[in-house]
């Protein structure tokens, strides 16, 4: 666990050998490159055309993706069991470089089948369209399916006038009976509106027309030759037919399903192609020659420059070591067990070039409250017995599972607080039995035990936050305050040490009779050692300072900063908290479980069918819950508990050349 | 009057569940609603958006606790009677009752104010989904008080020996 050293390369090369020089690159990734001043009679120059270029093939292929996604969507609507399993998430497993030329060469191949995938897409999107306008119509005419009237037949005569049209279902009654004198009415009844056909003679058209009026009428204004039924029926026909084309076009879409990974691959293909031009760009060029600079790993160098001098003749290559003033990307070293924690540091920020590397510290803690915060020896195992099994099976490739073998590690953490604290799926263990015996105490009977023990967790983090504060500071010649400011706080913490035993008697979590005589000793002794390592911070605040009332503010100013440290030591207390709640959810679950199968089923075995369920669900969730609960929480004291003591992470994170592929994983 | 300690105390686990639970509902119900939006928009976003909005779930879970632990104090499964073969006095019923207000209150704000957090954090899930583990530590920070309530109901009710 370490920051990588880096190395300088500065390069100069024909035009002729850029694309040997970056495809190197991408298969070494081992390339940072980094902006290049402009030396004489050289310019930057823009890859504008060719970057627009690989962003509309881009745009195509990230087009074919969403297609085929939704067409395996839509395919799984009516034909479950042949559905096709697709993967649009990034594949797991190593692409060579050479496959990404591969497919870039038979590319042309792959956009007309992508533009087949556009058509199929257009014909889709107007079969929606003509369909909701069909389905508006259908409900614009619903209201005159009872109406036995073909619209062309709504017309006037010599001697009559005829209107159709609709009125709200509550008027019509009072409407019809209100023309009832000079008009025949008919209603044709339908939810809100009701068609109304009135026919009258010319002379009372006008009397006829305000009535309607006045009752809301709203005319009819279709001329089909065909009445509202047998529209419809029309209409449904035609959209059946619609719904079987979908259905072929949504096959037919769904046999570019194989194009997928090609896609995915091109994807990233073209991804790296951008990158690469991104890269150019940072390059001062002469138009037959360009410089360029970048960071590479030291272990790299060597294979790097051989590959270099193999097979671009025309590229002079040199290396150094990082000047005082430039910071290199940071690139952390790690083997596989604390590697694992790794994405907990990088969250925060990787560490800066010259910045220690946090992450062992971050293994070794994150581990351990990881199980205090779950602390069941059940949920334990079956967390590291499930992550273990899918990192087995599924093999993920890269960093990919490092997740996941975190939280596995994490569940045997949990196995071994679990069984320390007698919480087996939170079931009352018997007494004398195997796993009662290897039991130390159960943090609900004795939750002031508990507390002390998540404190006494702080009080180790934090000490060893400040010594490795305190020995970077002594490092770089800050040697008066980092004795005093941090081993000062160091030694405090050592004195709390020695008084815990003490507290723990005297606050009543342990009853030990009869008290051994050593408590009060190293009470005593933890005293003055905490009173001592008071006053270094005083004696550190008040240090290499001229002005007497400047040494007063800045003693009490380390004072004032004693609240922060309390009130973070306190914030341990988060893992007791935490670690109770499991126990406690769990044990209700239990209590219900119990109730279901004793009380309301009498003790019948039938009482399990329904117990058992709940069971499984209860313990799910409050699995699930302290699971997201431990993970946020455990973070954070490191973060904030830990980290504050002697951590800033602002460096960025090494960037190779090819390094960032959305849909498959380069093997380099 | 005899049940009246006992009363007390079940008056105050109602308290701390009830209490935290509005916090909840209201911190879990807004979250949830800023959740919907941007899963409206952009569907693979669910399991993110649904994370933060779990988090302002916890106080009530919170409440949960210390109301279960009074109802065990009290002997709530066993007829109310303690281990010294009398009922809670009055006074050991007020003790309670206080015991439960920490976690009650706290939960009741802080779970609102995460709730505005995830809120935030959902927003930034939109923007910047690579973003999101941020967004939950910033809640995070929020529920720091509940736990810290949650810690002195604990200790108070469970602790001391109520009579």
């Amino acid at each position: 666990m370490s920051v990588v050293r880096m190395q300088k390369m500065s390069l100069v090369a024909h035009e002729s050998d850029r694309s040997r020089l970056l495809k190197l690159f991408v298969k070494s990734g081992a390339v940072e490159v980094t902006r290049t001043e402009v030396i004489e009679n050289t310019a930057y120059v823009q890859e504008t055309e060719r970057k627009e270029e690989y962003e509309s093939k881009l745009l195509k292929l990230t087009f074919a993706i969403g297609f085929l996604k939704e067409m395996s969507k839509e395919y799984r609507l009516f034909d479950k069991e042949n559905a096709p399993k697709l993967n649009f998430k990034k594949e797991n497993r190593l692409v060579e470089l050479d496959e990404y030329y591969e497919t870039a060469k038979d590319e042309v191949e792959l956009f007309a089948a992508i533009s087949d995938m556009e058509k199929i897409n257009s014909e889709l999107v107007a079969i929606k369209s003509e369909r909701a306008r069909m389905a508006a119509r259908i409900d614009q005419l619903l209201p005159y399916t009872d109406m036995p009237l073909r619209f062309s037949e709504i017309r006037n005569t010599e001697h009559t006038v005829m209107f159709a049209g609709l009125v709200p279902i509550e008027k019509a009654e009072a409407l019809r009976a209100d023309c009832a004198p000079y008009a025949e009415t008919a209603v044709f009844g339908a939810a809100k509106q009701s068609a109304f056909v009135a026919v009258a003679y010319k002379d009372d058209a006008k009397e006829l027309e305000t009535a309607l009026a006045a009752y809301d009428f709203v005319p009819c204004a279709y001329d089909y030759d065909d009445t509202a039924s047998g529209i419809i029926a029309e209409l449904k026909d035609r959209d059946a037919t619609l719904e079987l084309r979908r259905k072929e076009f949504v096959e037919q879409g769904i046999s570019y399903k194989d194009k997928l990974t090609p896609v995915k691959v091109l994807y990233d293909y073209y991804k790296i192609e951008v990158a690469k031009a991104d890269v150019m760009e940072l390059c001062p060029r002469t138009g037959k020659a360009f410089v360029m600079e970048g960071w590479v790993p030291v272990d790299k160098v060597e294979p790097l420059t051989k590959d270099i001098k193999r097979k671009c003749k025309l590229t002079e290559v040199f290396f150094r070591d990082p000047a005082d003033g430039e910071q290199p990307p940071t690139l952390l070293k790690s083997d596989p067990v604390t590697g694992a924690f790794q994405g907990i540091t990088e969250m925060f920020g990787v560490p800066a070039y010259r910045e220690r590397d946090p992450g062992i510290f971050v293994a070794i803690f994150y581990f351990l409250f990881f199980g205090i915060m779950i602390s069941d020896a059940g949920y334990g195992l079956i967390m590291a017995l499930v992550c273990f099994l899918i990192v087995k099976i599924v093999k993920p490739v890269k960093n990919s599972g490092r997740m996941l073998i975190m939280f596995g590690l994490c569940g045997i953490s949990t196995v071994i607080w679990g069984a320390l604290f007698g919480g087996w799926f939170s079931i009352t263990l018997k007494e004398g039995s195997f796993l009662d015996k290897l039991s130390w105490f159960n943090p609900m009977n004795e939750p002031l035990k508990m507390f002390l023990l998540s404190l006494a967790m702080g009080v180790i983090q934090m000490a060893t936050g400040f010594a490795l504060k305190g020995i970077d500071e002594i490092k770089s010649k800050q040697i008066w305050s980092g004795i005093f400011n941090q081993f000062g706080w160091v030694v405090i913490f050592i004195g709390l040490a020695l008084l815990f035993p003490t507290l723990t008697v005297f606050l009543g979590a342990i009853n030990p009779d009869p008290v051994p005589e050593w408590i009060g000793v190293t009470g005593d002794i933890g005293m003055y050692v905490a009173i001592a390592g008071f006053a270094m911070i005083i004696l550190g605040g008040a240090a290499g300072k001229k002005n007497p009332l400047k040494m007063v503010t800045g003693a009490l100013g380390n004072v004032y900063g004693s609240i922060n440290v309390v009130s973070d030591l306190l914030s341990y207390s988060r893992l007791f908290g935490l670690g109770l709640t499991t126990g406690v959810i769990g044990y209700v679950v239990n209590m219900l479980a119990d109730l279901i199968v004793n009380t309301f089923f009498g003790g019948g075995w039938y009482g399990w069918i329904v117990a058992v369920p709940v069971l499984i669900v209860g313990h799910a969730f409050n699995l699930s819950i302290n699971l997201l609960g431990a993970y946020v929480h455990d973070s954070r004291l490191q973060y904030i508990e830990f980290f504050g003591r002697f951590y800033e992470g602002k460096g960025h994170a090494f960037n190779p050349l090819g390094g960032k592929t959305q849909y498959t994983y380069l093997n380099n | 009057m005899e049940y009246l300690g006992t009363t007390l105390a079940l008056f105050g686990a109602a308290i701390a569940v009830a209490l935290s639970g509005i916090g909840s509902s209201i911190g879990v119900g807004k979250a949830g609603q800023a959740a919907a939006g941007v899963v409206s928009e952009d569907p693979d976003k669910f399991m993110k958006c649904l994370i933060l909005q779990l988090l302002p779930a916890t106080q009530g879970i919170y409440g949960f606790i210390v109301a279960f632990l009074v109802l065990i104090k009290v002997n709530a499964f066993g007829g109310f009677l303690l281990d010294n073969g009398a009922l809670l006095s009055t006074a050991g019923g007020i003790g309670i009752l206080a015991a439960c207000l920490p976690i009650g209150i706290v939960g009741l704000f802080s779970a609102i104010h995460q709730g505005k957090v995830a809120v935030s954090s959902i927003g930034l899930i939109a923007k910047r989904p690579e973003e999101s583990t941020k967004g939950i530590l910033m809640c995070a920070m929020v529920e720091t008080y509940a736990l810290l309530g949650l810690l002195i109901s604990i200790l108070a009710v469970f602790i001391p020996n109520w009579v």
